[in-house]
């Protein structure tokens, strides 16, 4: 039970970090990007590379997972930044099943089977053996995260971005570069984007292109939009509740039985009809998502202007 | 091998037009991206697989039923999901049309299971032979029951009232709602006819292809990218971008690497999107 909890925690703080990174180009910057998978797994087949095939040790991989991601963020920037707002999103769709497809076809990085035995990181010193050690540097690299957002936004940058994205054309006239600007924003979420996938190959031990496409991308969509776009609250709030929901609803027969057994003791529920729930569960997930964007446009947390 | 192949395209193609003539329509008259249309061509695949499997009722009797159910299905959609949702930032309904999308799958997976499901009954035809080549007499009726259909709502669109309703409705609603067009009216009305083409190309790929929940995914997004690549909003358009994205990534599969077929559209729409991003029927906006 508390290993789970525990593998919960570290996994969410993942999540975490991939969705303050596509929050910085959607909520932040006003630019839409569909396929940011793409730069999660390219962190990720990066950094697995690296420690794995090459020996390298673990900081320099995550290093250059966070690079890579972000010169591909910039090198796809350059020539897409001026389209229009659903034409860049449609762009980073096709890019995203594009890397997809590209990696299951390459021999070197495993195709469909993917990398597996990757090594746990060694921090100055010491190998990441333990849940709680992996905890401890996973949510270390999360805080600097959720850091560097709100420097970020009282930032001078911060607020060109916020220009930008509220009035392109005035941000324009005020002499803000917003090409430039735009770039910047879209190369930092890639490269945090490509952080997140470093800290996932290293904890999971394995990968595979399945876990970087369009159904990942929509997920860490649907993160920043429930949580509202534009927060750093909402942005943690609806990665929790996105990535734990599905998890809840798995394990919930199992609580709910677990409950039931601990109140009335010699009382057996009844596990078959109390599992059926979980076979709903995209269901529901799919129903919650379309209600709640009835319900509260801006999200959870979102201050931004949805009109 | 040449001509085959660019056959096979074709059909395909006409398909992803089919598809992309939904889309391309919905985005003109609301301006969102219904990524829930490829469950509607799934909704159209199963309801034949269904009524012929189950109720054995004959191929086009459950044809024309299963157009009604894709009808049925993209109306509910709109009532739902995107009515509530209209004037907000187009990423409120798209991702809207995602949890559409998710959860219509999962209802045909409870409903129908996740197995893949073959047509229940046979169709025997022979191959017709052109130029010296054997052509599947399948990929012939797709293209020529394909060539109907769009030819029918061209004519729709182009010659009757509730045609030209819909492009006022689709160029400026306000405007048209002051000339005394009920324009919630067209925006159903235009489900009801992108449905009815998703449906019927679901019902098309079910005859040779196996029916399963998520079977609508792949063709959905690649029919968006022809719905793209022909200039959203562009009806003659979709039917360009389809035919060429179909026969584009089967000459691409069939002479560069049929690993990267799927690749192929995407990378087309990219090229497009960054050197003309009004699509090829598209005009500046």
């Amino acid at each position: 039970m508390i290993d789970l909890i525990l593998h919960l925690l570290l996994f969410a703080s993942i999540y975490v970090v991939l969705t303050l990174s596509l929050n910085l180009i959607i909520g932040f910057t006003g630019q839409v990007s569909l396929g940011h998978a793409a730069f999660f797994g390219i962190g990720a087949y990066m950094g697995s590379v690296m420690v794995t095939y090459m020996d390298l040790p673990y900081i320099l991989s995550f290093f250059f997972a966070f690079c890579a991601a972000g010169v591909v963020g910039v090198l796809l920037g350059l020539p897409t930044l001026r389209l229009r707002d659903d034409y860049l999103a449609i762009v980073t769709l096709g890019f995203g099943i594009i890397i997809e497809i590209v990696i299951l076809n390459i021999d070197y990085l495993g195709g469909p089977d993917g990398i597996f035995g990757i090594p746990s990181p060694v921090i100055a010193g010491k190998k990441l053996t333990s849940k709680l050690d992996f905890l401890i540097f996973n949510w270390t690299i999360m805080g600097l995260t959720i850091l560097f957002m709100y420097r970020l936004t009282r930032s001078r940058v911060g607020r060109a971005l916020a220009a930008i994205r509220d009035d392109e054309l005035t941000a324009q006239v005020m002499g803000i570069n917003t090409t430039k600007y735009k770039i910047l924003a879209f190369g930092l979420g890639a490269a945090f984007a490509g952080a997140a996938g470093s800290l996932y190959g290293s904890y999971i031990h394995y990968i595979q292109p399945q876990n970087f496409g369009l159904s990942a991308s929509i997920l860490v969509l649907c993160m920043v939009v429930i949580g509202g776009m534009g927060s750093i609250p909402g942005s943690i709030i609806g990665a929790l509740i996105l990535f734990l929901l599905p998890e809840i609803i798995r394990y919930l027969p199992g609580i709910i039985k677990f409950v039931a057994e601990h109140l009335n003791p010699g009382s057996v529920a009844d596990y078959q009809k109390i599992s059926a729930i979980a076979d709903y569960q995209n269901l529901i997930y799919g129903a919650a998502l379309v209600l709640l964007l009835i319900v509260r446009p801006q999200g959870l947390m979102g201050k931004y202007r949805v009109k | 091998m040449f001509f085959q192949q660019l056959i096979n395209g074709l059909a395909a193609g006409s398909i992803y037009a089919m598809v992309a003539l939904g889309y391309t329509m919905i985005y003109g008259i609301l301006g969102i991206i219904n990524f829930a249309q490829g469950e509607i061509y799934m909704a159209g695949a199963y309801a034949a697989v269904m009524l012929i499997g189950a109720l054995h009722i004959g191929f086009f009797p459950a044809f024309a039923l299963a157009l009604v159910v894709a009808a049925a299905v993209g109306v509910l959609m709109e009532r739902l999901a995107f009515r509530p949702l209209r004037n907000l930032n187009p990423l409120i309904p798209l991702i809207a049309a995602i949890g559409v999308s998710i959860c219509l799958q999962d209802v045909a997976r409870l409903l129908f299971g996740p197995d893949k499901r073959p047509f229940p009954i046979k169709i025997e035809l022979e191959p017709f032979i052109l130029f010296g080549n054997q052509i599947p007499a399948l990929e012939i009726y797709v293209l020529i029951t394909a060539s109907i259909l769009m030819t029918a709502l061209y004519l729709f669109i182009n010659k009757t009232k509730y045609g030209k309703a819909i492009v006022a409705s689709a160029s400026d609603g306000e405007t048209a709602r002051l000339m005394g067009i009920n324009v919630d009216t067209m925006i159903t009305l235009t489900f009801i006819i992108g449905s009815i083409m998703s449906g019927a190309a679901g019902v098309l790929m079910a005859i040779e292809y196996n029916t399963y929940p998520s079977m609508g995914v792949l063709p959905g997004l690649k029919a968006f990218s022809a719905a793209i690549l022909g200039g959203v909003g562009s009806i003659p358009g979709a039917i360009i971008g389809g035919l060429i994205i179909g026969v584009a990534e089967n000459l691409g599969a069939a002479y560069i690497m049929s690993g990267l077929k799927d690749a192929v559209a995407f990378a087309i729409l990219i090229i497009m999107l960054i050197v003309k991003p009004s699509g090829i029927m598209g005009k500046r906006s």
